[in-house]
């Protein structure tokens, strides 16, 4: 296989990947076109004559056809028409999803397009700029400008702000760099624009060279970069992918593009971002050996990866699939039988993807239909959602609020009852169940309580725990207590985390137990390992109350565990934590980024503590905004946290603030 | 070596992509519209934005009318997205009452409101006024 036909096949194979993988986003580009406003939107406004409405269903035929042609290019089983039509295929989908897209995208049309005339390949370059020339310097072009933008204030506001980062997997190492470094995270942040520029300057003048030392660092450096800096994995990973397929058209010795590939895997894997792996693994010598490489590697990374997805299961489906065919494509040369295991699998999770879009569409429409009283409308998304995702609990809670507001309790019950029994760990079903039978009490003798105590006798653990709260919110008396407290027992016996967070609790104060703090420390844990979030913060207020380096360090885990379950106070804490350096060094940026999660969780405490960040700002952090401040404060105080009505109320007489986060949780 | 016909078309790809950015760099684009100006991880990105449009005094579904990588691009302060979507209205509702309202702010940055009131919604300019602190 001459070189070039080797760097068309591994593009081809890029596209495909990128193909099946934009397949799952067809249902963002457009609705029904009753609905439709029929409005295109072009960057360059003549195209906006030519350029059809987005049509979901269109855009996924077009992407999974693209994705299908270009793995068979990709597999050497067509020859040069195909190419034009995949190149013709990729820039109607780039069009049709109006331009939506970022360069590399762009970069990639003209690279098909390069491929679709035989003559830039095929023949011998005897010109002064052939094919790796031309795009050695569009990629040296490309590396200039992004780099004048990272190079500081001037260029039309073209400084980097942290907040770029901080989603990112950079912002990840860096908040880890300051801790093992025990540097103070700003001090790393202020460093992040002109170092990004500077690596970005080295690829440009490596692509610019002629000299093969000078190539090999711009390409690694390179690979480095975007394997780390982007908040996307899979844009990067494809990203990583076009660099090290332009590098290998460019220098075509085998060891400089395992180097990139090796450095890409161990960036990537690095930040726990594996599905970059796959396209950056083609970048691997000899287009066969690099697709099943690739494969092997996409397997296991399809079933980690897509975790959103898994309910479809078509993951581990395609992820069996592609392991399968990455062995008869390594072993044999039955090319056309992997080349239909290949794409088969690929186009798997694409549908998966398109699904879940789907289903999200549907559920938000069925919703809001619901809300605003659309009955009709409401129908006709909730058929299409459970005939996508049947036994959907968002329709069946949404069926269960249409009934109710026709006044059709039991009907609302029995929803909800179905739902209960097929989402029995999902406390929203409970929650709404408890509503209704609220609503009915008035009318029917149906008690919330005496529900749940039913339900707890049949074996309900959820129940037993929601009865145990329910105790211990009513009354101080002690028989209510112990009852309380065995069924807590009850429910942490059954393995719900609620239940034994609340066992926790009673023995951390001796309420309806004794005093332990070694039984408290054990349902704490017991409750945080069952993924119940207030377990994880009450662990973390145990440990840390300690007052022991060892304590503040479980603490640490506890806190973050619990704001990985999108538990509010927990990421209040961990923030607090990290503010104040509590046993881990100092982290403001990792800090404010948790505040932000706990408000947007709906923590007041977390949003109190932003509006205090934000009324003076904090340098390398964030800028003053009093508005702001001042409006999260309010809202805090209003939800009855202390700390922010006292900051209001100083703020009023004129009195300094309190000292920052020394306070009572 | 001498230049051949091809040369000379990827010489003009290649000034075309060179040039392309100098658009945005000499103001001639929208400043939030980098996606031809080979940026990347810039203040750009940490614009959002939030849009309310209204006709005959109910709130329009964006997500449904435009779709949502529409939507994005005017969560993203585009201001070619937000004239499309004026055009768009004005066109299809010439007789009912609209007004837009777009709040957008960067990353740490300020506070930008811009509102098209009913009496000139076609043709008002488009112009964010700063919020003041």
């Amino acid at each position: 296989m001459g070189h070039a036909r080797g760097w068309v096949r591994a593009l081809h194979a890029l596209v495909a990947w990128d193909a099946v993988e934009l397949a799952g986003r067809a249902a963002e580009h457009g609705h029904d076109a009753q609905a439709f406003g029929h409005l295109t939107l072009s960057h360059l406004p003549w195209l906006d004559a030519v350029l059809p409405a987005p049509n979901p269903a269109a855009m996924l035929v077009i992407r999974l056809l693209l994705a299908w042609l270009a793995g068979l290019v990709a597999l050497g089983l067509t020859r040069a028409p195909l190419r034009r039509l995949v190149a013709g295929l990729w820039w109607t989908s780039l069009l049709w999803s109006q331009l939506e897209g970022f360069q590399h995208q762009v970069l990639v049309g003209w690279m098909l397009a390069a491929c679709a005339l035989p003559a830039s390949l095929d023949a011998p370059p005897v010109g002064r700029l052939s094919l790796p020339r031309v795009l050695s310097w569009q990629m040296a072009l490309l590396y200039v400008w992004t780099a004048i933008a990272k190079l500081g204030p001037g260029w039309r506001g073209g400084d980097v702000p942290m907040a770029v980062f901080a989603d990112a997997a950079i912002g990840d190492l860096v908040s880890w760099a300051a801790q093992a470094l025990t540097v103070p995270e700003r001090s790393l942040w202020s460093m992040a624009g002109p170092v990004a520029a500077g690596a970005e300057l080295v690829v440009a003048v490596g692509f610019a060279a002629r000299r093969q030392p000078i190539r090999s660092l711009g390409l690694v450096v390179g690979v480095l970069l975007h394997a780390t800096i982007s908040v996307a994995p899979l844009r990067v990973g494809l990203f990583v992918g076009y660099l090290g397929l332009a590098s290998w058209l460019l220098w075509p010795v085998s060891w400089q593009a395992a180097c990139a590939s090796a450095v890409a895997t161990v960036g990537r894997a690095l930040v726990g971002l594996g599905r970059g792996l796959m396209p950056a693994s083609l970048v691997a010598p000899g287009a066969r050996g690099g697709i099943s490489a690739a494969l092997a590697m996409a397997a296991p990374m399809w079933w980690w990866g897509s975790g959103d997805i898994a309910h479809v299961g078509v993951v581990p489906a395609a992820a069996l699939a592609s392991g399968l065919a990455a062995v008869i494509l390594a072993t044999s040369r039955r090319r056309g039988v992997a080349a239909a295991i290949v794409f088969s699998a690929a186009a798997l999770p694409g549908v998966g993807r398109v699904n879940g879009a789907w289903e999200q569409l549907h559920g938000e429409a069925a919703w809001n239909a619901a809300a605003m009283r659309h009955e009709d409308a409401a129908e006709h998304h909730l058929e299409r959602l459970e005939r996508i995702a049947p036994g959907h609990l968002g329709a069946a809670l949404t069926r269960a609020q249409l009934a109710r507001e026709r006044g059709e309790l039991e009907q609302a019950i029995a929803a909800l009852t179905e739902a209960r029994q097929r989402h029995p760990t999902d406390p929203l079903a409970l929650a709404r169940l408890l509503e209704v039978y609220a609503a009915a009490g008035a009318q029917g003798g149906l008690t919330p309580s005496g529900a749940l105590s039913r339900w707890c006798a049949a074996g309900d653990g959820l129940a037993c725990a929601y009865r145990a709260d329910e105790l211990l919110a009513g009354a101080a008396r002690r028989p209510a207590l112990l009852q309380a407290a065995s069924l807590a027992a009850r429910a942490c016996e059954l393995g719900v985390g609620r239940g034994c967070a609340t066992l926790g609790e009673l023995h951390r104060d001796g309420r309806g137990v004794r005093r332990s703090a070694e039984a408290a420390e054990e349902h704490l844990r017991r409750a945080c390992a069952l993924d119940d979030g207030r377990g994880c913060d009450l662990l973390g207020d145990l440990l840390v109350g300690r007052g022991t380096g060892e304590g503040r360090a479980g603490a640490y885990d506890a806190w973050r565990r619990g704001c990985e379950l999108d538990h509010g106070p927990s990421c209040t804490s961990l923030a607090g934590q990290l503010l104040a350096g509590l046993g881990v060094p100092e982290a403001p940026m990792a800090a404010w980024r948790r505040y932000e999660q706990a408000c947007g969780l709906g923590d007041p405490a977390g949003c109190g503590a932003l509006g205090f960040l934000l009324l003076d700002g904090r340098p390398g952090v964030v800028a003053a905004d009093r508005p702001r401040a001042e409006r999260l404060l309010r809202g805090a105080c209003r939800a009855r946290d202390a700390f922010s009505c006292r900051v209001l109320s100083d703020r009023a007489r004129e009195v300094p603030p309190p000292a920052p986060f020394a306070r009572t949780r | 070596m001498r230049w051949r016909r091809d040369d000379i078309v990827w010489a003009a790809l290649l000034l075309v992509m060179g040039l392309l950015p100098l658009r945005w760099y000499l103001g001639l684009a929208d400043a939030r519209d980098e996606r031809f100006a080979w940026r990347m991880f810039t203040a750009a990105d940490t614009v959002s934005c939030q849009v309310r449009v209204s006709v005959g005094g109910h709130q329009l579904d964006l997500d449904r009318r435009y779709g949502r990588s529409w939507v994005r691009l005017l969560q993203r302060g585009h201001n070619g997205a937000l004239e499309r979507a004026r055009d768009e209205l004005c066109t299809s509702f010439p007789d009912a009452e609209r007004a837009l309202v777009r709040r957008c702010r960067t990353g740490d940055g300020p506070t930008e409101r811009l509102t098209l009131d009913p009496k000139r919604f076609c043709s008002a300019p488009l112009v964010a006024r700063r919020e003041v602190r």
